[in-house]
């Protein structure tokens, strides 16, 4: 939980000086991040190469591996149904759409925004930057309670890249392969089921 | 994205020529923390100095927040159904 909180702490302490705009250059920011982003993935595969024991687990990897990212795709669906019965707004097919960004936020708000107007554009970067923020935030609760894919199936899209360091930290070095598959599936999926939405 | 997946492997080639350096261990642990926070700090950074998205999250923060509760809270629960049925025999 310790863990949990810091990465709160950091995260809003971030919002906090965004907000103050103290810091020149937020323009790069994207290109930063993206920096960043690559060091730490680098990072992680020297952790990955240097640790023998996974490698022989991965090769004991099969097809139910497949079952990890259907469960985030029908998971989202359902929690997006439930939704429904409690609330009226955003419309149906607006709220899949939104739920069906699984995490990626520029791709997904730039679409729905595009098709149904600002507004549902922006609850769709909130949700999905949310979706990527509560699982850095949850992972080492969500392990405890509910098992080690319940942090790659919150993840959704982002476990290929930004959660995964998370989810190998608390899930274990050994779902390395089970989070890069959900988080790559996902993210070539969801250019194909957004539109699929809005048109049926 | 692919260049996410080209550093990884470079990296995981990179691991596996360092393997019998153990020491560095440790330093690895704490240099992926140190990025771990860096990646945090700058999307928190990204999202405060985002105008557009702090004036609505007042609006609609609510909705989203909700909205990702709820899909969140699926997944997790078909993820629990899998991990418990499925997967976690092997792993014991």
């Amino acid at each position: 939980m310790k863990g949990s909180v810091i990465i709160l702490l950091v995260f809003i302490l971030g919002i906090l000086i965004g907000m103050l705009k103290i810091i020149p250059g937020t323009q790069y920011l994207n290109d930063i991040t993206l920096y960043i982003l690559f060091v730490m993935m680098f990072l992680v595969g020297v952790s990955l190469g240097f640790d023998k024991n996974i490698w022989i687990q991965i090769k004991n990897t099969n097809i139910k591996i497949l079952m990890v990212p259907l469960s985030t795709i029908i998971g989202t669906a359902g929690g997006i149904l439930l939704y429904q019965f409690f609330f009226s707004f955003p419309k149906g097919n607006e709220l899949y759409a939104i739920g069906a960004g699984f995490g990626y936020y520029s791709y997904s708000s730039g679409y729905i925004s595009k098709i149904s107007g600002e507004m549902i554009g922006i609850i769709a970067l909130l949700a999905n930057i949310i979706r990527e923020v509560l699982t850095l935030v949850l992972a080492p609760f969500l392990v405890r309670y509910f098992g080690k894919l319940a942090p790659i199936a919150a993840g959704g899209a982002t476990t290929s890249d930004t959660t995964l360091p998370f989810i190998l930290k608390y899930s274990g070095n050994e779902y390395f392969l089970c989070a890069i598959i959900n988080g790559v599936l996902l993210t070539l999926l969801i250019p194909v089921i957004i539109p699929l939405i809005y048109n049926l | 994205m692919h260049w996410v997946i080209a550093f990884l492997l470079a990296g995981i080639v990179f691991g596996i020529y360092l393997r019998k350096r153990k020491h560095l261990s440790s330093k690895l642990e704490l240099s992926i923390n140190i990025t771990i926070y860096l990646l945090l700090f700058t999307l928190g950074l990204k999202a405060g100095s985002d105008d557009a998205i702090m004036e609505r999250l007042h609006s609609l923060g609510l909705n989203a927040l909700i909205i990702s509760t709820f899909t969140i809270g699926g997944s997790v629960l078909m993820a629990w159904f899998v991990y418990h049925f499925f997967f976690k025999k092997e792993t014991k």
